[in-house]
C-alpha cells in the first residue's frame, strides 16, 4: 500500500470521525416548539384560503344570503315607515 | 421508539386518508429528526423552528399524494426539509454564521470546562466546514452522526447503496480533512 493509500484510509481518518461525533450532536428542539407547532399547522394556509376563495358554489350562497338578507330588511323598513312614519308626516 | 414498534404502515394508511389524529402520530414520531436536520443544515434555532413547521405544514398539505414505494417516509420529509433548505439558502444568498447564543449545547461529559471551551471552538469551525460540503454530504454526516443510523439505513433515505454510501462517506472524511488542513485547524492535536 503506498503512503497516500495509507493517509486516505478509514484508520487515519478516525480522528475526525470522533470530531464528528463530539460535534454533530442531537439537538433538543425548544420545550413548547411542538406545542406551538402542533397548533400552528392546523391552522389553514394561504393555499388552503385562496381555494376557499375559489369555490364558486359556496361563493354563491354566501353572496345570495347576503342579498336576501338585506332585501328582507330593507322590505320591514319600508312597511313600518309605511304604517307608522307616514301617517305622522300627513 | 424503534421502528417496529411503531406501526407505520397503518399510521400513514390513515394520515393520507385525511385523518389528523394519524398525522399527528407521524409528527410526534418525525419533529426532532427534521429539527435537527434543518438545525444542522441552517445554524440557528430560529430559522430551523421556522422551517420544520413548513416541513409540516407542506407535509400534511400534500401527504394525500404519498404513495408507499418500499422507500421510508423520513426519506419522502426529508426531501420538503432539503428543498425548503435549499431556497432558504438561496433567499439569504449569503454565507450563515451560528450566533454564539445559538451554539447547540453539548451534553456534559465530565470534561474540564477550559477543555471543553477550546473544543467548543474547534466544532464551531469544524461545524463551518461541514456546512461548506454539498448538501447530501452534510445529509449523509447528519444522518450518520446525529441519527447514530447504519449505512443501510442512510442508502434506503437517500436512495443508494450501502457501498455508495459507504464510498461518499470516505470522500466526504477526505474532504474535510484537507479543509481543515488548509484553514490549519488541528483536530488532531488530541
Amino acid at each position: 500500500m503506498s503512503k497516500q493509500e495509507d493517509k486516505n484510509s478509514f484508520e487515519n481518518l478516525e480522528y475526525i470521525e470522533s470530531y464528528l461525533a463530539g460535534t454533530l450532536k442531537s439537538v433538543e428542539p425548544p420545550k413548547d416548539f411542538s406545542q406551538r407547532l402542533r397548533k400552528r399547522i392546523r391552522i389553514p394556509t394561504r393555499e388552503e384560503l385562496v381555494s376557499r376563495l375559489r369555490d364558486w358554489k359556496r361563493l354563491y350562497i354566501i353572496f345570495g344570503s347576503v342579498m336576501a338578507g338585506m332585501l328582507m330588511i330593507i322590505t320591514i323598513a319600508r312597511s313600518l315607515y309605511y304604517l307608522f312614519g307616514h301617517k305622522k308626516i300627513v | 421508539m424503534p421502528e417496529k414498534e411503531y406501526e407505520e404502515t397503518e399510521v400513514l394508511k390513515r394520515a393520507s386518508e385525511g385523518d389528523r389524529d394519524a398525522f399527528g402520530e407521524l409528527y410526534e414520531h418525525y419533529i426532532d429528526r427534521i429539527f435537527n436536520y434543518v438545525y444542522y443544515r441552517t445554524g440557528n434555532t430560529h430559522d430551523a423552528e421556522d422551517l420544520t413547521a413548513r416541513v409540516f405544514q407542506r407535509a400534511m398539505n400534500h401527504i394525500h399524494n404519498y404513495t408507499d414505494r418500499g422507500v421510508p417516509f423520513s426519506a419522502w420529509l426529508y426531501r420538503i426539509a432539503h428543498n425548503l433548505v435549499a431556497n432558504w439558502h438561496r433567499d439569504r444568498s449569503r454565507k450563515q454564521e451560528i450566533p454564539i447564543h445559538d451554539v447547540p449545547v453539548i451534553k456534559a461529559q465530565g470534561n474540564h470546562p477550559e477543555l471543553s471551551l477550546v473544543r467548543s471552538e474547534e466544532q464551531e469551525a469544524l461545524l463551518k466546514l461541514i456546512r461548506k460540503l454539498p448538501p447530501e454530504r452534510q445529509h449523509l454526516l447528519i444522518l450518520k452522526f446525529v441519527e447514530n443510523l447504519s449505512n443501510s439505513k442512510i442508502g434506503q433515505i437517500m436512495g443508494r447503496s450501502e457501498g455508495a454510501i459507504k464510498s461518499l462517506y470516505h470522500r466526504t472524511l477526505l474532504s474535510l480533512r484537507d479543509q481543515a488542513d488548509d484553514q490549519s485547524l488541528d483536530l488532531e492535536g488530541d
